[in-house]
């Protein structure tokens, strides 16, 4: 959630920055207009998470001022800790985009597209080099892990393959707005920008579905080894600890490996998967295994943490609407639409409401909130009485929250 | 609706499965399965009681295999299969109690469950809170009005349902059972419950004046939201007198 103090501050930041500007006249300011712009326009739809009005608003003051313009302005958004304007501008287009509203967006201008651009790039980069250091910390397993550290390589390869995933969206579109790059290179442009430009995603993103592939058989080849620990453990050990945790991962591990050896993809890259004895000595091993733990001890393992991952998802999950706190319309009568959430990358530790450096979960009772979202709706509604044009533009977003109520 | 708030199908079925793994778990189970929930941090639920309420001692409030850690304040660190369970229960029977016509939203709260002492907290707590919130509301505590007529629907549509919320939630705090209260926390949650139904009552007459208004006055596309709104917030109070639970003696039961 975002935080609501800041708009107060950076907006009186704005406003000494006004004043700043009739004194000094520099060429660097960022300008009166584009700071009222941003005022009417970019902070009330930052602060209600309409990404479309971010978009449009910050696109075109960003896309009317010079480079040491976006700077002042970027040290404008660090004051007030937020991000960068190009990091914010790719943000809500890519948001927009796994919504499928690709058609809905405002076609980008030179410095939009360069920053987008740019910034696509240095994000799946980035997401290359993590899945680099993943492969070398795979590397140096001794397959002796503790239940803990498997569980921890498996999520992290899990969260990369979204990352990959995400990554893979970027890119498609910067192959779909090819035609607005083709014609921008047709203008003359500094060789730094050519470059961005000219860059060819289609090859990347071809790159990175062949990563995506790697990561699934990377998290593959983990259950694998993990399921022989925990077999082992249940051959060995008499901790019902021990045996709660090996008789979960036996289980889980068991079906996600037999499903990925038996699915579409039959081609792996890595050898110990094409060993077509395999599926057979799996499926010996999780025969074995569930002996070992008895039925009564699966059926409570798996009640202990179906019900533990469920109650994670309650916790810390979040919805795509109405800053997390509810899922998309569609859940209303679709049970597909129930199940997707956002969680978080690193898990997290729950701190005191108290704590100086911010609660966590920030959302500590959802009881203590979900009865307001009424407010926020009703509030957004008396402004469609008005022709203000400022808050007829804040409508958009909140009008889809009046199908909450 | 109550289907696209986060938590209501998630916290559903944890505790379907927790509660059935509960009725099949022996004594050597329960505490196997405590020491692996206080392993990970991440099922840990920091509890904040008022001052009233905060137990004299540590082995009061501990049901889990951890006993709890003073905070900051009344603030207790918890960790279980009984907070987790608990916390679940809480979030869970507050959706339902805000977006449902369930007239008993905590009904699997008896004394007898694994989970009832640490629940019984957690409903504090949450009374406590919505208590204050709703305390200083002015529309709510009869210190005032919005000037115009949509705006104090509106208003009102929101604290009745807050109130409905606190009202569901202190319920089973009130219930007849193996109650912990001295004689001036008794008196206290009484004074709890006579403010809320009062306030709750107050909003609720906003919201048949709305509806009274706006019958005469026909209806623009916003207005007949909020006169949907008004319909949904009155079933609950139809629902409490029809359960005889209600204060408020006006409005006929169905």
């Amino acid at each position: 959630m975002r935080n609501k103090g800041w708009s107060t501050c950076l907006m009186a930041v704005l406003m000494v920055a006004c004043a700043t500007i009739a004194v000094e006249n520099s060429a660097a300011q960022v300008p009166k207009k584009h700071l009222r712009e941003l005022e009417s326009n970019f902070l009330p739809a930052w602060r209600q998470g309409d990404n479309l009005t971010i978009l449009t608003s910050l696109g075109k003051v960003v896309q009317r001022m010079s480079d040491d313009q976006v700077v002042e302005l970027d040290k404008l958004f660090a004051d007030d800790q937020m991000p960068k304007s190009a990091q914010i501008l790719v943000e809500a287009r890519l948001h927009l985009l796994q919504h499928g509203l690709e058609k809905k967006l405002p076609k980008p201008g030179l410095r939009e597209l360069l920053l987008t651009l740019d910034n696509i790039d240095a994000e799946i980069q980035m997401v290359l080099e993590e899945v680099k250091l993943h492969g070398e910390k795979l590397e140096a397993a001794t397959g002796n892990e503790s239940f803990e550290e498997y569980e921890s390589l498996i999520w992290d390869t899990h969260v990369l393959e979204q990352k990959i995933g995400a990554s893979i969206t970027l890119a498609e579109y910067a192959v779909f707005v090819r035609k607005i790059r083709d014609r921008f290179l047709r203008r003359e442009l500094e060789p730094q920008q050519r470059e961005i430009l000219e860059k060819d995603y289609a090859v990347l993103g071809e790159e990175l579905a062949e990563t995506l592939k790697e990561l699934g058989e990377r998290e593959t080849l983990v259950r694998i080894t993990r399921l022989k620990f925990a077999n082992n453990i249940l051959a060995n050990s008499d901790s019902l600890k021990d045996r709660y945790l090996a008789t979960w991962a036996l289980e889980t591990d068991g079906r996600l490996v037999r499903e990925d050896l038996t699915g579409e993809e039959s081609d792996f890259s890595s050898p110990a998967l094409n060993d077509p004895n395999l599926l057979t000595q799996l499926n010996e091993q999780v025969k074995a295994g569930a002996e070992l733990a008895g039925e009564e001890l699966i059926k409570k393992s798996g009640l202990l943490f179906t019900g533990l991952h469920w109650w994670m998802r309650g916790r810390y999950g979040m919805g795509t609407e109405a800053y997390g706190f509810l899922k998309s319309d569609k859940a209303v009568t679709s049970d597909a639409a129930l199940f997707p959430l956002y969680m978080p990358e690193k898990t997290p530790i729950p701190t005191s409401r108290y704590s100086q450096s911010g609660a966590i979960p920030e959302i500590d009772r959802r009881h203590n909130y979900i009865w307001e979202w009424e407010y926020r709706e009703v509030v957004s509604s008396r402004t469609t009485r008005t022709k203000d044009k400022v808050t007829d533009r804040r409508v958009t977003s909140e009008t889809q929250l009046s199908r909450f109520y | 609706m109550v289907r696209r708030l986060v938590g209501f199908y998630e916290y559903g079925n944890a505790l379907a499965d927790l509660d059935q793994l509960v009725s099949l778990a022996n004594e050597e189970d329960l505490e196997v399965i405590d020491e692996i929930i206080s392993d990970r941090g991440e099922f840990d639920v920091y509890l904040t009681l008022p001052d009233k309420f905060t137990p004299q001692s540590e082995s009061y409030s501990t049901s889990g295999a951890v006993s709890g850690t003073r905070g900051s304040g009344n603030e207790f660190r918890k960790s279980g299969l009984a907070w987790i369970t608990a916390l679940a229960r809480v979030e869970f029977g507050a959706m339902v109690a805000g977006f449902t016509a369930e007239p008993n939203p905590f009904k699997d709260v008896t004394p007898d469950s694994h989970d009832y002492k640490s629940v019984m907290q957690l409903l504090m707590e949450g009374v406590a809170g919505h208590y204050s919130g709703l305390s200083k509301a002015p529309q709510f505590a009869k210190k005032g009005r919005a000037r115009y007529k949509d705006a104090t629907v509106q208003v009102a549509l929101t604290l009745s349902r807050r109130a409905r919320i606190a009202r569901a939630m202190m319920a089973p705090l009130l219930a007849p059972g193996p109650s912990e209260y001295n004689p001036a926390q008794a008196y206290e949650l009484a004074g709890y419950k006579s403010k809320l139904d009062e306030g709750q009552k107050r909003v609720n007459e906003d919201i048949k004046e709305f509806l009274a208004t706006r019958r005469s006055a026909g209806t623009t596309s916003g207005t007949r939201r909020f006169v949907e709104g008004c319909a949904s917030a009155l079933a609950g109070e139809r629902r409490e007198l029809a359960a005889g639970t209600a204060t408020v003696k006006r409005f006929p039961a169905e």
